[in-house]
Formats: C-alpha cells, sequence, structure tokens
C-alpha cells in the first residue's frame, strides 16, 4: 500500500512532500543505516555489560585486611529469588532465642501477634504471651504494674536500659536482636559463623579477661561466651538439637524478624514477572506499530512552479 | 480477516463495549494472575510455608492430648 500525503509549508517558499512507503526494497542507504544501529546497538550492550561488570568487581570486597576470619557461606532455604523461609526453621528457632538468647538479648520490635500465622497458631501465640510479664501502668494509684502479656505486647527486654544491661555484663551491650540480620554484613552467614566458630585462641595470643575467642569476631575477642551446645534445649517438633541445628534455626528465625515481608515480598516479585513479561512484548509491539510510518517515510523538497499573476 | 473483523464489530467498535471488555478483562487478568502466582510460589516452596508446616504441630498437640 502506498499513499502519499502533500503538506504545504509556507515558509521558505517550498512545499514538504511526505511519502509513506510501505513494502519497498531495501536501498544502500537504509543498509548502510541499519549497520550504523547494529553497531549502536552492539557498543551500548558493551559499555552497559563493562559498567555492570565493574560494579560487581567493586562490590566483591576481599577482605584481605580484614580483623576477622572469612564467613563461610552456607546453602540458606530462603537464599534463591523466590524461596521462602522454612517456616519449621523459624518456629524452632523462637524456641531456641526464648530458651537461650533471651537471657540477655532484647528483641523489642517482635509482638506475639507478629507470630500468629508465621510460626504459631493464634492460640499458641496468646498461650506464650500469657507466660511472660509485661511492665504496664501507670495504674488508678499512679504505680506501674506487670501481668500477663496480651498478643498486641511486643518481647519484653531482659534488661530495663542499654546502662543496665552493660551492668549485668561486665560492661559490654548484648545488642537487640530485632534487625540484627541486616545490621550486620552478609548477616545470616555471620550469626551462625560466629555461633559455631568459638575455638581455643591460636598459641601464644593472649586477650582480654572476661573476653573469649572467636576468629569471625571482628579483632577475634567476643563477651559473648559460648552459648550453644548439642542437645542444650528440646525442641517441640521432636528435632534433635545440635549445635549447628540450634545455629541453623536461630539464624533463620532472626531473618525472619528483620524481614517479616520476606515472603510477601517474594511471592509479589513472582506476580511481577508474571504481570511485565507480557507488558514487555505488548509494549515492544505498540512501539513498532506507532514508529512504523515514521521509519519508513521519505522527506523531499522541491520548488512549486511560479505562480501566474 | 474475517475473524479479525468479527472481533472487532464484537468487540472494539463501540466505546461502550470496549469500556465494558476493559473492566471484565481486568479483573479476570487480576485473579488469574494472582491465582497462578500463589500457585507457583506454593508449590516451589512445598513444606517450607507456615500453613504447610503448621497441620504437623497441631497433630503433634492432638496426639499429645490423647496420650
Amino acid at each position: 500500500m502506498t499513499s502519499t500525503i502533500l503538506c504545504r509549508a509556507t515558509r521558505q517558499n517550498h512545499q514538504i512532500l511526505v511519502y509513506v512507503i510501505r513494502n519497498s526494497s531495501s536501498t544502500s542507504t537504509q543498509t548502510s543505516i541499519r549497520w550504523k544501529r547494529l553497531a549502536y546497538q552492539i557498543g551500548g550492550g558493551l559499555l552497559t555489560t563493562g559498567a555492570l561488570g565493574y560494579a560487581w568487581a567493586h562490590s566483591q570486597a576481599l577482605h584481605a585486611s580484614g580483623n576477622k576470619a572469612h564467613l563461610v557461606p552456607l546453602p540458606w532455604s530462603f537464599s534463591g529469588a523466590f524461596d521462602s523461609l522454612d517456616h519449621a526453621s523459624v518456629r524452632r528457632g523462637f524456641e531456641v532465642y526464648k530458651q537461650v538468647c533471651a537471657a540477655c538479648h532484647s528483641l523489642k520490635f517482635v509482638a506475639y501477634r507478629h507470630l500468629v500465622g508465621a510460626t504459631h497458631t493464634e492460640a499458641e501465640a496468646k498461650e506464650i504471651a500469657a507466660q511472660d510479664f509485661i511492665k504496664d501502668g501507670p495504674d488508678d494509684k499512679g504505680e506501674m504494674f506487670t501481668r500477663p502479656g496480651k498478643l498486641t505486647d511486643y518481647l519484653p527486654s531482659p534488661y530495663p536500659n542499654d546502662k543496665a544491661a552493660k551492668d549485668g555484663n561486665q560492661g559490654a551491650l548484648p545488642p537487640d536482636l530485632s534487625l540484627i540480620t541486616l545490621g550486620r554484613e552478609d548477616g545470616c552467614n555471620y550469626i551462625f559463623n560466629l555461633l559455631t566458630g568459638y575455638q581455643d585462641p591460636p598459641a601464644g595470643v593472649k586477650g582480654e579477661p572476661n573476653l573469649h575467642y572467636n576468629p569471625y569476631f571482628s579483632g577475634g575477642w567476643i563477651a559473648m561466651a559460648k552459648q550453644l551446645y548439642d542437645d542444650q534445649i528440646e525442641y517441640s517438633d521432636g528435632t534433635k538439637a545440635t549445635e549447628s541445628q540450634l545455629a541453623k534455626d536461630v539464624t533463620e528465625f532472626l531473618k525472619w524478624t528483620a524481614e517479616r515481608e520476606h515472603d510477601d515480598r517474594k511471592r509479589l516479585a513472582l506476580k511481577a514477572v508474571l504481570i511485565f513479561v507480557p507488558l514487555v512484548f505488548i509494549t515492544y509491539h505498540w512501539k513498532r506499530v506507532k514508529w512504523a510510518t515514521l521509519k519508513s517515510r521519505k522527506i523531499s523538497f522541491y520548488r512549486p512552479k511560479p505562480k501566474d499573476h | 480477516m474475517s475473524l479479525t473483523k468479527t472481533v472487532y464489530n464484537l468487540f472494539f467498535r463501540r466505546s461502550a463495549s470496549i469500556a465494558v471488555i476493559t473492566v471484565v478483562g481486568v479483573f479476570g487478568y487480576e485473579r488469574a494472575i494472582n491465582k497462578t502466582s500463589t500457585y507457583l510460589f506454593e508449590s516451589h516452596n512445598q513444606g517450607k510455608l507456615w500453613k504447610h508446616v503448621q497441620p504437623q504441630f497441631n497433630l503433634k498437640k492432638e496426639d499429645e492430648e490423647d496420650s
């Protein structure tokens, strides 16, 4: 189909003739334009790949001058783009936190209601909350009092404030664990390696009193003593509580406390992929349709015939 | 050609019909996407989500009550 559009342009006394040519054979000019375009595309692709590769290489920190041992990466159940947390493990991790970590570490951004539908049923979460004592008040006489916990309460901290926590731990402050996996570099691997990494110091190395040797801690000496031992607690689901099992479960639990939206986020990522992949094709097709006339037209200039007066 | 013409006459010719098509289509598309993504996510993470894990604990609890 060939149609001709004639435009009149009064400026410079020229007329613009626009041909719309379709299904025409390609001329040598068009071929050279195609090669030029291909060259630009390849060049742009190489440039982008190079920039991304450079950024990636920079992100691969070597830590050659670090003062701690390199972390051993572990095959976490949530490491893939669409992999969810293992909620049985998160539940066991809560048991570890409650029976071991909670003696010193607070978890002040987690409420009992967060456990519902993630690690416990509503009835179980209520039962767990009721076993803890929460400071509330003031009452009618202006005094603070303690009462059994409710679903809306946040987990109680072991110390009333940081000063008390330091005083109870030879001057070292046990950090709040709510966001710890995000707060440390390579958080999950770090916590697992740290919890299982206690060992005797190398010969000739002397540490401070009240500090414990752990190569995965910055500087090698940590105030927290080794906490996890085989069969230290009894899991409610009957899993054998080895040291590495305890460390793995509590790490997975802390991953959950830091990113409670983790599973929803990955579910939505999958949904976004399903929506946007068809949209890419539709958009590409739409662009081609809209540009078809622009790309296949030819503009020529000619001087109009002098008018008769 | 005839098929595209029929489709055009049926669905795209009037603004009213395309508006209805859009509304109904969005509803169906959203639902289909939701169902598909949930199905894919849950089959990919079979046995790890709370809804898969929960029955084990309930069963255990009932057993304890029985014994």
